[in-house]
């Protein structure tokens, strides 16, 4: 899975923006700041990735317990599942 | 129908019209400089145009085509720092504040309380104006682009602060983090449709924000909150 074409983030005040442009806003017309864990997590949906990469990326950056970042990933897919940010 | 080279934000733009009534609409903006950029206008622009717009089939292709070309204007000129912001700048002296809010909240209202209340203010621009953004200033350009009272100055001013504004029974005033400026100012500006121009227009307001002071503004639209957010945002009145 990775983001749909047209998400565009940036790092602004120690936090990721992202903003469907294009096409993609037809598609889903979407302004949205993101914490830490949850910027890391959808820059690295910038390439196709599976979940297990995306916690193991999560622990790497954010030394956080598996346990954790198995949760994180899944709060973070499932808010971009419902705003049809995915391209799975 | 034939060309013109006009100067919006500090950049040279020659523009390819159609309309007979398109060099009256950018009078005062003629320059003889060498064009930076060139902007063309086809009839499936307009179409196109009409139909992206709310109840496009009343306007006069005119019309269409000025926003056509300042859509093509505001996607090309982000390469040279410059935004296009929907908003209604003062201008007091050499500097100048942006009131932004969606449309039909009061803008213009409050800018109009502002030159009321304190005469030295002047509408720079009262719907479009540009922005650009240097290291460690921002400046506001008056534009064609002026809004229904047709209220712009072709001149610029240093940018100082920005408020959101939202109508309210009292009147209130306070400081607006940077992070969640960006979001607010991001709903203001024109995102180019292209990514890698997006990306750059989203690294202007990172700027913007770490620039110029952000307020959220809850007015009544009498004078007392045009005084109110004239204390603050003018006078560095502490809130």
């Amino acid at each position: 899975m990775k983001l749909i074409k047209g998400l565009v983030l940036s790092e602004t005040s120690g936090e990721t923006v992202g903003v469907t442009v294009g096409e993609a806003r037809k598609r889903a017309n979407v302004m949205l700041r993101m914490n830490r864990t949850a910027g890391v997590v959808v820059r690295a949906l910038k390439e196709d990735r599976t979940e297990a990469e995306l916690i193991a990326i999560l622990q790497a950056e954010c030394s956080a317990s598996e346990e954790q970042a198995k949760n994180s990933v899944a709060n973070v897919l499932e808010t971009l599942r419902e705003r049809a940010l995915l391209d799975e | 129908m034939g060309s013109i080279v006009c100067r919006f934000a500090d950049v040279a733009v020659k523009i390819e019209y159609l309309s007979e009534s398109f060099p009256t609409f950018v009078k005062g903006y003629e320059t003889d400089e060498t064009p930076l950029l060139s902007v063309g206008v086809s009839q499936t622009d307009i179409m196109e145009e009409r139909e992206r717009a709310k109840e496009g089939a009343r306007y006069s292709d005119g019309y269409l085509e000025r926003l056509v070309v300042l859509r093509k204007f505001a996607e090309k000129v982000v390469s040279y720092g410059v935004l296009l912001v929907h908003g209604s700048a003062v201008g007091e002296g050499d500097n100048a504040y942006l009131i932004t809010a969606p449309s039909g909240v009061g803008k213009s209202t409050h800018a109009r309380l502002w030159r009321e209340n304190f005469p030295e203010t002047y509408a720079l621009n009262d719907d479009k104006p540009f922005l650009r953004v240097t290291d460690g200033a921002v400046f506001v350009y008056g534009s064609p682009w002026n809004g229904k009272h047709h209220l712009s100055v072709n001149r610029s001013a240093c940018l100082k602060s920005i408020c959101f504004l939202k109508r309210g029974l009292e009147n209130s005033i306070v400081a607006v983090p940077q992070n969640e400026a960006t979001i607010s100012v991001l709903k203001a500006v024109y995102l180019p449709v292209k990514e890698e121009t997006a990306q750059t227009a989203l690294a202007l307001v990172g700027k913007l924000v770490n620039t110029v002071s952000c307020y959220s503004l809850q007015a009544n639209m009498l004078s007392e909150s045009a005084k109110l957010s004239h204390a603050v945002m003018a006078e560095g009145e502490k809130i």
